[in-house]
């Protein structure tokens, strides 16, 4: 039994790929570095009992038509989210799909419809006011309604990259994260982590010895807590019109794809 | 990281989607891993009180920091933290995730 991993993965973590598949790999893994064996694709194919892609290479528009040559071999074909990317691609309703490993594959099915559903405004969104366009809301909840026997959750874990070390416990609790700044034009996209996070600072910052660290975007490494305090009025505001967005386009013209 | 490892116990928050990295990284550095429910599924994922702390709300938030840390029991910390290192060692390294993806290949040829 031989499995082919197809990727193109930044150079830099390569290494890393190969140690944590390093047991695997003399029985029943191949690995395929598109990137630099594109010629060898088609032939490793033909050896494979089943073949795995991975989001970061499906994302290289130089590589789709190898995709194409993919879906249409005889292996078993398996794709994994790694990235979470809010909308799929027209490859990934394949008929010939066979499994798909999802980094976030949701409890609840309100919550999935939800998700939908802001993602719907989100991608309509983009959609006109940026360049690039994305695969429509309603094609990709029909995709992945499709899809519901074949996705498998396959949730992220973590590589160090340097030995962690134990340390004496100089700090009771520490939060770290980065806010995205809350903008009118952004605000579908991160309204809620900013709220949220700038929140829970608030919070952990009144606990003795505690640690909060908020980066900010366009201002790294700064400990921010007053600028988010300022935008958090901000962004009650854009919440606002946020919330009445939602229930105007429920009731009018996006009820539909709930 | 090092933050991390100096800590007793850190939050995860969520961000844009729900699975982050700092969800992994706490527990592996020795920290207590104080994290918002989750609403996707995790197999084998950490249990709360056990070796992992969960909130839904900030005065769920609130309450857990109030219990630990000025209620004076911020001692049981270390357990939950060493239990959520041990977790995730056992179920959640990079190794055991190509385990599965090779094991479920493996029920469908």
């Amino acid at each position: 039994m031989k499995f082919i991993y197809i990727t193109s993965i930044d150079e830099w973590m390569y290494p890393n790929i190969m140690k944590i598949l390093k047991q695997f790999l003399k029985d029943v893994f191949l690995i395929c570095d598109l990137r630099n064996e594109k010629d060898k694709f088609l032939s490793y194919l033909n050896k494979a009992d089943a073949t795995l892609i991975d989001h970061v290479t499906l994302n290289q528009p130089l590589f789709i038509k190898l995709y194409k040559y993919w879906l249409e071999s005889p292996t078993i074909k398996v794709f994994i989210d790694d990235s979470e990317h809010p909308f799929l691609f027209d490859i990934i309703k394949n008929e010939n799909l066979d499994i798909y490993f999802k980094r976030e594959s949701l409890k609840l099915e309100y919550m999935f419809r939800l998700q939908h559903f802001i993602r719907a405004l989100f991608s309509k969104y983009e959609n006109k006011y940026f360049h690039f366009k994305w695969l429509s809301i309603e094609e990709t909840i029909k995709v992945r309604k499709e899809l519901t026997n074949k996705i498998l959750p396959l949730p992220l874990t973590f590589y160090p990259m340097t030995k962690i070390k134990d340390r004496e416990k100089i700090y009771s609790v520490s939060f770290i994260s980065r806010l995205s700044p809350p903008s009118i034009i952004r605000v579908l996209g991160n309204y809620s982590s900013f709220s949220s996070r700038s929140k829970l600072a608030k919070i952990v910052s009144k606990i003795p010895r505690s640690f909060v660290y908020l980066s900010y975007s366009g201002a790294k490494n700064i400990y921010h807590y007053q600028i988010s305090q300022f935008s958090q009025a901000i962004l009650s505001v854009q919440q606002a019109i946020l919330y009445l967005l939602i229930i105007i386009c429920k009731y009018f013209h996006l009820q539909k794809l709930l | 990281m090092q933050i991390l490892s100096s800590s007793k116990a850190s939050i995860a928050p969520v961000g844009n989607g729900y699975d982050t990295y700092r969800y992994w990284e706490i527990p592996l550095c020795g920290a207590a891993l104080i994290a918002q429910n989750q609403y996707t599924i995790i197999p084998n994922n950490f249990e709360n009180k056990k070796n992992a702390l969960f909130f839904s709300s900030l005065k769920e938030l609130k309450d857990i920091l109030e219990y630990y840390f000025l209620e004076g029991n911020d001692e049981e910390l270390l357990r939950i933290a060493e239990n959520g290192r041990r977790h995730l060692l056992q179920y959640h390294t990079p190794q055991h995730r190509a385990n599965y993806v090779i094991e479920n290949i493996k029920r469908r040829i």
